[in-house]
């Protein structure tokens, strides 16, 4: 039995004690929620750009973008087959919104609702990454508006009192724009982290707007990418989110969303000649304002606004190169490349995705304890008990527990032992081949030699009289890891090498 | 690319210096000349501080570089300016570097970006600040500008509290940031307590080529600042367009950048301040200069012409260049109270910020005690930088009211002092065109009065039109702009994370861990302000002192050049007793009409 097996043995346990009283209708749709896709929040600073990467990795504008603060209400994006949309008052039932398509967009009309009455927004379209996982936009910390600070506040502490969202979230990517170390956003983004829960294990950071660093000249991307590594490599980021990645929201809802009359307007302006359009690509005013350009100044203000400057200076550079043969799956393509967002997709699917039942199993436990003391009924210290004994035995948990000691640098090893370690608890991908430093299409026999080479390493560190006590610990769990990843494997079988018969 | 013109206070000022300057040189006071000739290029040059502020990577450097021209600041995606440049006037270009030790070291000028992104030499030494001399006409008015690093979370930034010291003594402060967002919170707050304590500030809002929306947020930053109650400008500019106009001389695109404007308020800015301040301060050193000329040339006149008072008047004098130089002893009664009332004040400085800090300490620790740390230690943290940075800035805003009044006391006693030699000096003097009693003791070398005490005058010195305090002001010590991050700010942070990430979850652990990490802060900050407050101190009383010296030498020189007059006069035979007596009637005349001048321009100078 697995470890979500028995925490949704436990849940079940924990419903029937329940029965009839307030709690249990927050545990059955916990239990609910073990089958739906991953939830995954959207969290970080006012104007870090969580709307616009949503709209990126959903493929559609439909969180609303605005060059003012935005996000006044926690969204829940579901997968649904017609575009639907519903507000959750504070002190009302839930009621339908028109949820209206205008050009490329979906338009959110809250109709007589005012942004501080509501408990969350939820809207349902057809998107195929939303069957792989829900995403929630949240508005940002630092607002001047204090209600929507309050309420990102009490989002991502998870506010158990909220019947509506009663366990938050399974994992969290944090958007990051460029920071100090000594910076007090810093602590502030980064201490979010503890409030929901999160482990190295269920976050990641995503250096946002990257078109923009350096003030967006040609290599801002690369530089963003110089600063990615080099939070990467910050232990104290590492003791609070797998790894960071830079991503253009921006350049990536372009590339998802471009339309074939601005493609053409895109054409258009590649065809004029160097001398005309480099005076209008020094600034964004310059751009629209121009006189006499083919295209008219309110779809070239259109344009600038869905590219961003060094957007649409990429996609001319491309285009002009390209000339008449320029097709506009191959600007999309660029767009989409330079935007970072198929790093974070293929990120976000083996990272959290691979996890999923041990998130969500991690988060019903939480639900079960939160309840209990909420509610201590006579069954509670039981159910209490067991939630503590599940989260002793399961090996996944001892993993992520590890990794979280390892990065918050509790475990006395050099570096490349803690490298190696991390890497093995599935710090960079849970595939065994990940796991293991070897290529995915490495063959069994290497695999396996692998992982006894793994094991027999971990072994002699555990019995050394010379490791301390810590060290034991890891290197014991570091065992069991490769017992694991060797059950995984397809049966060895006897194998006889034959010898090519002598010629 | 030049400026046209210096700024220079008024022509009529300059004038009025330069007739002083002559009359003095020419009645042989060669130590007066040299003071008004100070004054004088205090008054077309004297430094004027504008900080330049903000959050990080808000483009602070590159404004700064944009303004000059000149690649002088650090500019990097990457790295962070870590220590303040401070950039003023020079023939040629020059650079220094001032390490943590205040030792000075001289580097090419060419370099001086890297040390202000690195902070440091190699592993040898930190920097405290780097300094830049550039041969740039915008900085031949005495502009000195300062690149900060940025502070992070507005108010609520650890280093917040250095920053708004840094603010209450600069001249000017920019306030920057992007048109990628509008304000937040913390940023306002920030904006409303700088406004309290900074006599000129302005904010830019900066990389306004690359935001198409940059007119909306400017709207909405308008917005933010009128809620908050704020009458301050938001200039937009492009550092981009700036360089790019500057290289290609593309004058239509100069102005595109918004730079010329921001030039301009700058420069009308500092005219203002001239015209407030040093112009008045011209005029007081013309009139107490002239005053003791004139009382020289009056006491040989009345020798000459009546010499039966030349024995009394020879004693009289003997007393009161005992008394002048009596004052220029360390044992005289102004030099005592400078000493124990600055004493005074450090001490009482020092026992207010300890008060202060422990105050703190046992709010903070009761919070922590009250919940769990782990739990709400991201509204700890902020709402803990931003009390401490409430309780440093009051701190500071006490203390140089402290200063103020020491300043006040020494004035007041300095001058009972000159009105006794006053007396023993030029006595009899009547004032030949108007016939009002003018005599020394009136012409108090202390200037307009009173210091505006007070909020005011705590809060830009360089507000008050004190003789003293401009005077201090004006040789402000670059070390007291220097915003310093304070690095360990509850970086232990992580420790509190750690008992809470790992889930032994004790809430007892957590509060220890809380509690250490707020005292190691609290420590920390309490060390960082008492350095401030003794250099501050330090600077200040060396200032005061200094001037109070060279005004008693001056009077020194003054019993003496009337007693040597006095002594000619005895010896003098008759006839070119005449000659003489006329003479100094001429002069005497002239050098009336002069103060009669300054004490026109002074009185119709605003305060």
């Amino acid at each position: 039995m697995t470890f979500a097996d028995r925490a949704r043995a436990l849940l079940a346990e924990a419903v029937t004690a329940y029965r009839g009283r307030p709690a249990e209708r927050r545990l059955l749709a916990v239990t609910r929620h073990m089958d739906e896709p991953l939830r995954v929040a959207i969290a970080g600073r006012v104007k870090a750009g969580k709307s616009t990467l949503l709209n990126a990795l959903v493929g559609q504008r439909v969180a609303a973008t605005d060059a003012g603060e935005c996000t006044r209400v926690v969204t829940w994006y579901t997968h649904g087959e017609h575009p639907s949309a519903s507000a959750h008052p504070r002190d009302a039932e839930p009621r339908p919104l028109r949820l209206e398509p205008r050009g490329t967009a979906l338009v959110l009309d809250l109709g007589d609702l005012r942004a501080d009455d509501l408990n969350e927004l939820r809207v349902e379209i057809p998107s195929s990454w939303l069957t792989r996982m829900t995403l929630v936009d949240t508005p940002g910390m630092g607002s001047l508006s204090e209600s929507v600070a309050r309420q990102a506040q009490e989002f991502l502490a998870g506010d158990t009192d909220r019947a509506a969202d009663p366990d938050g979230v399974d994992a969290v990517v944090y958007l990051l724009r460029q920071l100090h170390a000594t910076d007090v956003d810093f602590l502030e983004v980064l201490s979010d982290a503890q409030f929901s829960h999160s482990t190295p294990v269920n976050a990641v950071g995503v250096l946002s707007r990257s078109d923009e660093v350096g003030g967006g000249g040609p290599d801002a991307i690369e530089q963003a990418q110089r600063i990615a590594t080099r939070y990467r490599d910050d232990p104290r980021l590492r003791s609070l989110v797998q790894t960071v990645l830079p991503v253009s929201g921006l350049l990536g809802e372009a590339g998802a969303t471009l339309r074939p009359e601005e493609f053409a307007d895109l054409m258009r302006l590649a065809g004029l000649p160097a001398e005309t359009t480099a005076p209008m690509l020094l600034s964004a005013d310059r751009f629209v304002a121009a006189p006499s350009v083919p295209v008219p100044a309110d779809r070239r203000h259109r344009l600038v606004r869905v590219l961003g400057m060094y957007g649409l200076r990429l996609s001319l550079d491309a285009l002009r190169q390209r000339g008449a043969a320029a097709r506009r799956g191959d600007l999309v393509a660029l767009l989409t490349r330079r935007s970072g967002l198929p790093e974070l997709r293929r990120l976000l699917l083996t990272q959290f995705a691979e996890r999923r039942d041990v998130l969500k199993a991690d988060s019903a436990l939480r639900a079960i304890d939160a309840v209990t003391r909420a509610d201590p009924i006579d069954a509670a210290p039981w159910l209490r008990q067991q939630v503590e004994r599940l989260r002793v035995s399961a090996h996944e948990l001892a993993e992520i527990r590890l990794l979280t000691e390892l990065r918050t640098g509790l475990v006395p090893a050099a570096p490349d032992q803690l490298a190696h370690m991390d890497r093995l608890l599935g710090g960079e991908g849970s595939a065994v081949g990940t796991r293991l430093g070897l290529p995915p299409e490495a063959p069994d026999a290497e695999v396996r030699a692998a992982i006894a080479a793994s094991h027999g390493y971990w072994r002699r560190v555990a019995h050394s009289p010379l490791s301390e006590p810590v060290l034991v610990r890891a290197a014991e769990v570091l065992m069991r890891t490769c017992e694991g990843l060797a059950a995984t494997l397809p049966p060895a079988r006897a194998t006889v090498r034959v010898a090519p018969p002598p010629e | 690319m030049s400026f046209p013109g210096t700024v220079i206070g008024s022509d009529q000022i300059l004038q009025l210096l330069d007739q002083a300057i002559t009359e003095t040189n020419r009645l042989g006071r060669q130590d007066l000349a040299g003071r008004l000739t100070a004054q004088r290029d205090q008054v077309t040059s004297g430094a004027w501080h504008v900080l330049v502020a903000g959050e990080f990577k808000k483009g602070k450097s590159a404004l700064v570089n944009a303004l000059l021209g000149v690649p002088v600041c650090g500019t990097d995606a990457v790295a962070f300016t870590a220590v303040p440049t401070i950039i003023r006037y020079g023939p040629a270009p020059a650079a220094e570097v001032v390490l943590d030790s205040g030792q000075r070291r001289t580097i090419d000028p060419a370099q001086a970006a890297r040390y202000a992104t690195e902070g440091a030499i190699g592993e040898e030494a930190r920097l405290e600040s780097v300094e830049v001399a550039l041969p740039r006409e915008l900085l031949r008015g005495g502009l000195v500008l300062i690149d900060t690093p940025g502070i992070g979370g507005g108010f609520a930034a650890a280093a917040a509290a250095s920053t708004m010291r840094a603010m209450s003594l600069a001249d000017a402060v920019l306030v920057v940031s992007d048109a990628s967002q509008e304000y937040t919170a913390a940023e306002v707050e920030l904006l409303r307590r700088a406004a309290e304590i900074c006599p000129r500030l302005l904010c830019v809002l900066t990389k306004v080529d690359f935001y198409p929306e940059w007119q909306r947020i400017l709207e909405i930053n308008k917005g933010h600042l009128r809620r908050a109650g704020l009458t301050v400008d938001i200039l937009p500019v492009s550092s981009v367009l700036r360089d790019t106009a500057l290289q290609s001389g593309d004058q239509p695109l100069n102005a595109e950048s918004g730079f010329p404007a921001l030039v301009n308020r700058l420069r009308a800015q500092l005219a203002a301040q001239r015209e407030a301040v040093s112009s008045t301060r011209a005029a007081e050193a013309v009139q107490s200069s002239l005053a003791q000329v004139a009382g020289t040339l009056d006491v040989e006149h009345a020798a000459l012409t009546r010499p039966e008072e030349q024995a009394a008047t020879l004693q009289r004098l003997d007393q009161a260049r005992e008394r002048a130089t009596g004052l220029r002893t360390p044992d005289a009664r102004w030099q005592h109270v400078i000493n124990d009332r600055f004493a005074d004040v450090q001490s009482r400085a020092d026992e207010d910020l300890q008060a202060r800090m422990r105050r703190l300490e046992q709010e903070a620790s009761d919070r922590i005690k009250a919940g769990d740390p782990a739990r709400e230690w991201a509204e700890i943290v902020p709402w803990l930088y931003q009390r401490t940075n409430e309780e440093l800035t009051d701190a500071h805003t006490q203390m140089m009211k402290l200063i103020n009044d020491v300043v006040e006391e020494v004035g007041r006693l300095f001058d009972g002092e000159v009105a006794m030699i006053g007396q023993l000096t030029g006595g009899g003097y009547q004032r030949p065109t108007a016939g009002d009693g003018l005599r020394l003791d009136q012409l108090s070398i202390r200037g307009p009065g009173k210091l505006e005490l007070g909020m005011h005058a705590a809060r830009g010195w360089s507000l008050s039109s004190s003789v003293v305090t401009t005077l201090v002001v004006a040789t402000l010590h670059p070390g007291f702009l220097v915003v310093l991050p304070i690095t360990a700010a509850l970086g232990t942070v992580f420790a509190v994370k750690a008992v809470h990430g790992f889930k032994t979850a004790r809430v007892e652990a957590a509060r220890t861990e809380a509690l250490r990490s707020v005292a190691g802060y609290l420590n920390q900050a309490r060390v960082d302000a008492n350095r401030a407050v003794q250099n501050i101190l330090r600077h200040n009383r060396a200032q005061i002192r200094d001037y109070y010296l060279d005004r008693a030498t001056e009077l020194a020189m003054t019993a003496q050049a009337e007693h040597a007059a006095t002594v000619r006069a005895v010896h003098a035979d008759r006839s070119s007793a005449q000659q003489r007596a006329s003479q100094t009637a001429t002069d005497l005349a002239r050098v009336t009409t002069l103060l009669d001048e300054a004490g026109r321009v002074r009185g119709v100078r605003p305060r």
